[in-house]
């Protein structure tokens, strides 16, 4: 993706590894939010808000302000955005999510493999990495959602896990490289350590940190691009999504911002949190440049 | 140097092959008949079947590829079958507006990047390095899309300056570059732009402000300091001057961001860039339109990228070498 490599380099820049501090106050802040979001997300369905979809009919109150029953109001069709809100959530952790899996479990393993391996299949991998990262990847993802219609969730996870498969590979070769050249993995290998054992008791740990804090900034870049395709209409589906309900927010500007308003905080709070904590990792776990 | 500039004309050919070819290939490989999508609901079997001959649709695929690819070295991107328009002559209509986007957006990104940045490095962890390196933060968290629809809230809704406003934007007819000349329209991608910028704006800060701490650091700088020369002078002639160098390869890295950003800016405006284009061509199933428009700004975007590269190289021969 365009924007995670571009969120990648701008963050890494203060990634200077300090002397052991303490996380700060924000830290914990942004955590926090993440968790509550995940919490949202997985008990939607049991949490008392009303029903984001279907209108309720009894309590018709079409575009009303925010109010006591309706904390961030109601839209055009008389749905709470609040609880809309609340669901949004769950499209954004889950297609995010998702995708980043995709992303780690393919490019990941591809990463750690070829930088332990080096050799032929080492520089046949980089060189395609480096191709499709030369490709404008969001094209490439309204290109093919386009014609792959309609675009619901399960093709949005695809086609983004896919595309964010080169980064994750560089990302993840770059750290394992690091550790690769380490005295502990000459010693395993002198005591006789199977390659799969190397591979996954010595180096994945070592990895591990740098993959986590990678992930956040993965993921709230994914939680971004979702939020353009369903902005654009590209991504589509019953489910409430945040893009979306920014889209459809725009017919009725002048009358209603709260309909803007909610979904564009709650995106950019999740995205800032994610980015936050990523980039808090990446400092503290951060060992390869200075602190050896 | 001469083996440098070989080996990335070897590596851009290589790529723009396969872009070409993705550009071809992700729409015909993808499940679900094209003609059926082109034919609509209501369409008959024959009409449908008719169609589907008629496009060229029933030879192997890369047949079909051979016939788009040779026109399209002879700069004839096809036909639209649903507009009945040549690809070549939509995208000369869009394609200044998305230079005209870029170039504004620049312009404000680095206008403002860098007086910030260097008041950042001058005075590293004081409260406006603070404040300002904190509210970068924040501002890569805002996608376009959010940042444009907030933009258009406050100023066009809020504060009625009607004219920066969606639907401002009047093409002139037969010559598009001339309409990037004519103040109505520049009001009219003025938030566009401004949303373009906001996400470089990130990037120029906090890469500038760095390099130049970094810079500062330096002993050339020290030496600078004890034969006495000004603060000021320093700043300018000595940091700046050498920390402009890897700005360069980070504009590299925003072009990602313009195009993705250039979709929505130019949706919400209604903007007739290439962007906006797509989304059209995306929604009638104009699979030559897509194919086109796909190829176009994929081939911008790495051209750019490596023209930039060059650049980079031609300034700083030791990245040439390594």
């Amino acid at each position: 993706m365009s924007n995670e490599t571009t969120n990648d380099a701008v963050l890494a820049l203060d990634a200077k590894p300090e002397k052991k501090e303490a996380m700060g106050i924000f830290f914990w802040f942004c955590l926090a939010w993440i968790g509550l979001n995940v919490l949202v997300a997985v008990f939607a369905n049991v949490l008392p808000v009303a029903d984001p979809v279907n209108i309720d009919f009894n309590h018709y109150s079409v575009l009303s302000p925010p109010n006591w029953s309706h904390w961030f109001g109601t839209d055009g069709n008389s749905r709470d955005i609040f609880s809309r809100v609340v669901w949004g959530a769950r499209s954004s952790l889950y297609v995010s999510i998702s995708a980043n899996l995709i992303g780690f479990v393919i490019g990941g393993s591809a990463g750690m493999y070829s930088a332990y391996r080096r050799g032929k299949i080492d520089l046949l991998l980089s060189s395609v990495s480096l191709v499709f990262i030369a490709f404008p990847a969001l094209i490439a993802v309204i290109a093919v959602l386009s014609f792959w219609q309609p675009g619901s969730e399960i093709k949005v996870i695809i086609v983004l896990g896919l595309t964010s498969i080169p980064i994750v590979y560089r990302v993840i070769r770059a750290a394992t490289l690091s550790a690769a050249n380490q005295d502990y993995i000459l010693a395993a290998k002198v005591q006789g350590a199977t390659d799969r054992r190397i591979l996954l008791r010595e180096l994945l740990p070592n990895v591990a940190p740098t993959g986590l804090s990678f992930l956040m900034l993965g993921i709230a870049s994914i939680i971004g691009v979702q939020g353009t395709l369903a902005f654009l209409g590209i991504q589509q589906g019953d489910a409430p999504n945040w893009g979306e309900m920014i889209n459809e927010s725009r017919s009725s500007l002048d009358q209603s911002p709260w309909l803007a308003i909610f979904p564009s905080i709650a995106l950019v709070l999740l995205i800032l949190s994610l980015n936050f904590v990523g980039d808090r990792f990446r400092a503290r776990f951060d060992v390869t440049e200075v602190k050896i | 140097m001469t083996k440098y500039l070989l080996r990335r004309v070897a590596a851009f050919s290589t790529i723009i092959v396969l872009v070409s070819m993705g550009s071809f290939f992700l729409i015909h490989l993808l499940p679900g008949n094209v003609a059926v999508q082109i034919a609509g609901i209501g369409a008959t079997p024959e009409y449908t079947a008719w169609l589907y001959k008629h496009l060229g649709l029933d030879q192997p695929i890369y047949v079909q590829y051979y016939h788009w690819l040779i026109p399209v070295l002879h700069g004839d991107l096809g036909t639209s079958p649903i507009s009945r328009v040549p690809v070549v002559s939509t995208i000369g209509n869009a394609l200044p507006i998305d230079v005209g986007l870029s170039v504004m957006s620049q312009i404000l990104a680095l206008g403002v990047a860098i007086p910030l940045a260097m008041r950042s490095a001058r005075k590293p962890n004081s409260i406006f390095d603070r404040v300002v390196t904190s509210s970068s933060f924040t501002l890569l968290a805002v996608p376009s899309f959010v940042a444009i629809v907030l933009l258009d809230l406050v100023f066009v809704t809020w504060l009625h300056l009607d004219l920066l406003g969606p639907g401002n934007f009047n093409p002139v007819v037969d010559s598009p570059w001339m309409s990037l000349l004519q103040w109505r329209n520049i009001l009219a991608m003025l938030l566009g732009s401004v949303t373009l910028a906001l996400g470089s704006v990130v990037v120029y800060y906090r890469v500038m402000r760095g390099v130049m701490i970094g810079t500062m650091q330096e002993e050339f700088v020290t030496v600078a300091r004890s034969k006495g020369i000004s603060r000021r002078r320093i700043l300018w002639r000595h940091v700046f001057r050498s920390s402009t160098i890897p700005l360069l390869g980070v504009i590299s890295i925003s072009i990602g961001g313009l195009v993705a950003g250039g979709f929505v800016v130019e949706s919400l405006l209604g903007l007739p860039g290439l962007g906006l284009q797509l989304i059209i061509a995306v929604t009638t199933k104009d699979y030559v339109l897509v194919q086109g428009i796909t190829l176009v700004i994929s081939v911008i975007v790495v051209a750019c990228n490596f023209f930039l590269d060059f650049l980079y190289a031609f300034i700083d021969p030791r990245i040439a070498r390594e």
